[in-house]
């Protein structure tokens, strides 16, 4: 599977603000990468290892502007993480999930769904072999109240109807938020670590930006 | 008011169906030029009302307009505000002081920064307000902009918060200050109007998505019909075919007058369509391949959408959002217009 975020949140180095502050924001990692992270941990629960992972600054001196990862699962499926928040090609924040098998691939965003299936699918009502598309207009259900997408609407309706009825169980829990807080753990403990499969004849070179231009040449 | 008005949601990446489709259009038109390419074409088949938001790029659109007065004698802005992204990245960028700051409109500064000085310390909302659509307004400065839109974002954030006053106060500067139409852009419809009727603001002007699947129709289609014939207001009707998912669901099933399955509406058929509306629908189908240069489906689209609005029951103005997706994306894409339908109670006046 592939999780990925992006969208401009810190576009220039100048001026940090209280979300380029680690102790005020939180940093690409919770603010951004929770995101498709939780959706990763809905779908495929809590990974049993991170590795490879990098909290890497584009603009922010203080905290992560990017962050990239490997996420191991004990089914033995593995996910790749792409978080930037320095993004500006992106007029908002974009969030997408793929996932890729043997009868085909789904692509998911906010808006619509991309959907391959192979001949060797097994058959779905409503979809074909080859690409099907679905949209929001098709797959989101309505709100009665409608502010600023139906996904914020309807959870903050069924937050708010869940207190009023002292209703506990729900889609969400803190024992599900609490798979999601403990990956963002995981992550951060491995990218302290750094690389750990290096070359050390690279790493022993002077200046390592000649010995890449050697490379090429 | 003109018949037809010209949105501006695909010169700046904005689609509601879909992320690819936005990112498409915006590199389409990430050049004043395209834009003003497809204005021209919409301005030369009579369309010369642009309905817009007060996005950075719309200056400069308001700046080619303000510099060829004979080419564009009777272009009209109805500028929409506040354009919310902006807001949010001041804010992201220079906290709720700086972001305000930020937007002082240059006329009169330090009656602004009175104002405004004086409406951050006492909460003043009034003046927040005031000062607000001012800077909005800036960019439009010597052209024409009869009516003055206050966004769905804002318009649905304050009738949820139950501050109706905000209504009334923004009405009252817009006409006293612009000599303009206040008008306003819900999801909400039939919550808004009596809200809208409560603060005093007498058959206002108000658009919203009005499609036959529902879509973003919040309440249900059936209140709206019911508000459309009950309530005293002038209707101003956005995203009619639905971001384009009603005319990619016909596409797909080959049939013009097969119903369109969607969660918005779960029994399509149970909404009476009579014989003129479906005769509509149908003549708004997606311009054949080799008709697809911009200028040309600005045209074909101009004439459906006349032909549509001539089928409702209510004098109309069809305004185009994304007309010219088609030729920028391909047969897969939609487009969606707008109508806009004014009530019974303003069409001897209009």
């Amino acid at each position: 599977m592939q999780a990925e975020a992006y969208g401009p949140v810190v576009l220039r180095a100048k001026g940090s603000t209280w979300r380029s502050r680690r102790t005020e924001g939180g940093g690409c990692l919770y603010d951004y990468a929770a995101h498709p992270l939780d959706l990763l941990s809905w779908y495929a629960g809590a990974p049993s290892a991170v590795g490879g992972t990098i909290l890497g600054s584009v603009f922010s001196e203080d905290t992560e502007d990017e962050v990239f990862a490997t996420l191991y699962y004990p089914s033995g499926m593995h996910a790749q993480l792409s978080v930037n928040w320095s993004d500006e090609s992106f007029r908002k924040m974009t969030t997408r999930v793929t996932a890729t098998g043997t009868a085909g691939r789904i692509e998911a965003d906010r808006q619509e769904i991309r959907v391959y299936l192979r001949d060797t699918a097994p058959a779905i009502e409503g979809y074909q072999a080859g690409w099907n598309v679905k949209y929001t207009t098709e797959l989101t259900d309505p709100v009665w109240f409608y502010l600023r997408g139906e996904e914020y609407s309807a959870q903050l309706d069924h937050f708010v109807r869940r207190v009023g009825g002292h209703d506990v169980e729900g889609l969400n829990s803190f024992a599900s938020a609490a798979v999601t807080d403990r990956v963002l753990e995981l992550l951060t403990i491995d990218a302290a670590r750094g690389p750990v499969t290096t070359d050390e004849a690279v790493v022993a070179a002077p200046d390592a930006r000649r010995a890449r231009r050697g490379r090429r040449g | 008011m003109d018949r037809l008005l010209f949105g501006d949601n695909q010169f700046f990446g904005v689609n509601h169906m879909s992320e690819e489709k936005a990112r498409a259009q915006a590199m389409r038109f990430q050049h004043l030029g395209a834009v003003i390419e497809v204005l021209d074409a919409a301005y030369d088949e009579g369309i010369t009302t642009f309905m817009c938001t007060t996005h950075d790029r719309v200056a400069e659109i308001a700046d080619h307009v303000r510099a060829a007065p004979d080419r564009y004698p009777d272009f009209t802005f109805f500028p929409c505000m506040p354009y919310a992204h902006k807001y949010a990245d001041a804010v992201t960028e220079s906290g709720m002081v700086g972001a305000l700051r930020r937007f002082m409109p240059e006329e009169g500064l330090l009656n602004a920064v009175m104002r405004g000085g004086k409406s951050l310390a006492t909460k003043d909302v009034e003046g927040i307000i005031t000062l607000l659509v001012d800077a909005e307004m800036a960019m439009f400065r010597g052209l024409r902009t009869p009516v003055v839109w206050l966004q769905n974002v804002v318009v649905d954030l304050l009738l949820g918060l139950g501050f109706t006053d905000a209504f009334r106060i923004f009405a009252d500067h817009v006409r006293q200050r612009y000599g303009a139409e206040p008008g306003f852009i819900t999801m909400n419809l039939p919550m808004l109007l009596p809200v809208l009727a409560a603060s005093g603001i007498e058959n206002p002007l108000v658009c919203a998505n009005i499609n036959k699947i529902g879509f973003r129709m919040s309440g249900g289609i059936q209140a709206y019909r019911q508000a459309l014939d009950e309530r005293p207001f002038r209707a101003v009707a956005m995203s009619v075919f639905a971001s384009g998912a009603i005319l990619l669901a016909r596409r797909s099933s080959g049939s013009p007058d097969s119903p369109v399955s969607s969660r918005w509406c779960s029994a399509p058929r149970a909404v009476p369509t009579s014989r003129r509306r479906v005769r509509s629908w149908r003549s708004c189908s997606p311009p054949a391949p080799e008709q697809r240069g911009a200028g040309r489906v600005v045209q074909r689209r101009a004439g459906a959408a006349r032909r549509s609005s001539a089928a409702v029951r209510m004098p109309a103005t069809v305004s185009l959002h994304d007309v010219v997706t088609g030729a920028c994306a391909g047969a897969t894409t939609g487009s969606s217009s707008s109508a806009r339908r004014m009530s019974e109670t303003d069409r001897g006046s209009k």
